[in-house]
């Protein structure tokens, strides 16, 4: 996956996270792209690029939300610096540490929030649901990706 | 983890502290260029009607056409007395409107996080709109202007704990209090809470809850909500907590209106 590639699909994730609706049935839960693709950079690119990428995914983010600015580049940016150097210990094909590496990254960003906005026992509920779609869509996505770049090459 | 990585991490939390936390001029124009990257990709989902969920649209085509029913037997219904004294209401509506100059907005997109509520319009500074307008539509209270670029603005709802408004019962004694959105509350129908209502007021459910126009920020009389449940407040006891249920229907929003003076 080349950079530029990178950064049209966290263009096009932020926007979809933006615009879909929320999951009503889950207390309107809004599904999460942009933690997938930052746990598929930070396991499938070159470290200096996965982390860069990471900060833009999470300032997209931020920049599309009332969070306080760079809330969310900040998770990402550590999440992905994280996974970069624990690269050699995770075997980024097995689905369990796709989607713990996802539901982790959601997560570091859901505790950086509760910082701004307050924690209570709902929120805390809402995480662990989010943090499992969050996780469940990161595999989804490298079957996607892993698929697309064997069909048509490395883009 | 080895050293440097924790070493490159403290520094990432130091310079956000620094930075990016605080509102700047450094933060507000990083978050401009990313606003105006992103802005496009929202604006994509225009173009394809499937990130609309068919359940919404059914249910916005089921309640349109239970309003049009009702507005169908509300027109039968009136005779020559009631259009005069409808005539007379809006007229009054008009005039006591007049001095709020506003300006109509698309809602062009919702906010990309879980933990904040907000949308984005499709009016920024080139309209004229700035930081801390007031929005609304006919049916009360949206929230307010909290980031502005050339061609769109955020707004952060009511339902948001950021979001304060003070506010105060419509009905005597008309107790006034401070309302905000419930902590990320974890519910299909969004809630806000009233606090530092008088402990001794008697308050009953259904009572509706208006603006005070008290801050400069929202014009008085704009309807809030009702009152659903109302507690002493758990932890000090002074003062009355209002749970409140949002006038607006947040999740159907689609056009709104931003008060310009």
């Amino acid at each position: 996956m080349s950079t530029l590639t990178a950064i049209v699909g966290i263009l096009i994730a932020a926007g979809l996270q933006a615009r879909l609706p929320t999951l009503w049935l889950f207390g309107s839960l809004r599904i999460e792209f942009l933690p997938a693709l930052v746990v598929y950079t930070a396991l499938s690119m070159p470290r200096g690029s996965a982390i860069a990428i990471a900060f833009a995914a999470g300032f997209t983010q931020d920049a599309l939300s009332a969070a306080p600015f760079g809330v969310s580049a900040l998770a990402y940016g550590i999440s992905s610096i994280l996974m970069t150097s624990l690269r050699e210990v995770l075997d980024r094909d097995l689905p369990w540490v796709q989607m713990g590496a996802g539901a982790l990254t959601s997560t570091a960003s859901a505790v950086i929030a509760f910082f701004c906005i307050g924690i209570s026992f709902g929120v805390v509920f809402k995480m662990i649901l989010v943090a499992s779609i969050s996780g469940t869509v990161t595999v989804l996505l490298f079957f996607v990706l892993d698929y697309a770049r064997m069909a048509w090459g490395d883009a | 983890m080895n050293r440097k990585n924790l070493v490159i991490i403290g520094l990432l939390v130091v310079g956000w502290i620094r930075f990016l936390g605080q509102p700047n001029a450094f933060s507000g124009k990083l978050r401009m260029v990313f606003v105006q990257l992103g802005t496009p990709f929202v604006k994509l989902g225009d173009y394809f009607p499937f990130v609309q969920s068919r359940r919404l649209l059914a249910r916005q085509n089921e309640e349109l056409r239970r309003e049009n029913d009702l507005l169908r037997r509300q027109v039968q219904g009136l005779g020559e007395v009631g259009r005069r004294n409808l005539q007379l209401e809006q007229e009054l509506a008009f005039k006591e409107r007049l001095p709020l100059h506003s300006l109509t907005a698309r809602v062009i997109g919702r906010d990309a996080s879980n933990w904040w509520k907000s949308i984005q319009i499709d009016r920024g500074s080139g309209d004229g709109l700035t930081n801390n307008l007031a929005v609304l539509n006919a049916d009360g209270l949206i929230g307010k202007i909290i980031s502005v670029t050339k061609g769109e603005s955020r707004v952060l709802l009511l339902t948001d704990p950021n979001c304060k408004v003070s506010a105060l019962l419509q009905n005597p004694p008309r107790e006034p209090g401070v309302v905000a959105g419930i902590k990320a509350a974890f519910s299909s129908s969004p809630r806000c809470v009233m606090t530092y209502v008088n402990r001794d007021a008697k308050i009953k459910p259904g009572e509706p809850v208006i603006s005070s126009g008290f801050g400069g920020i929202f014009p008085k009389g704009i309807p809030i909500g009702s009152v659903t449940h109302v507690e002493m407040n758990k932890q000090t006891g002074m003062y009355q907590d209002i749970e409140i249920k949002p006038a607006v229907n947040f999740r159907l929003l689609e056009e709104v209106i931003v008060i310009t003076e």
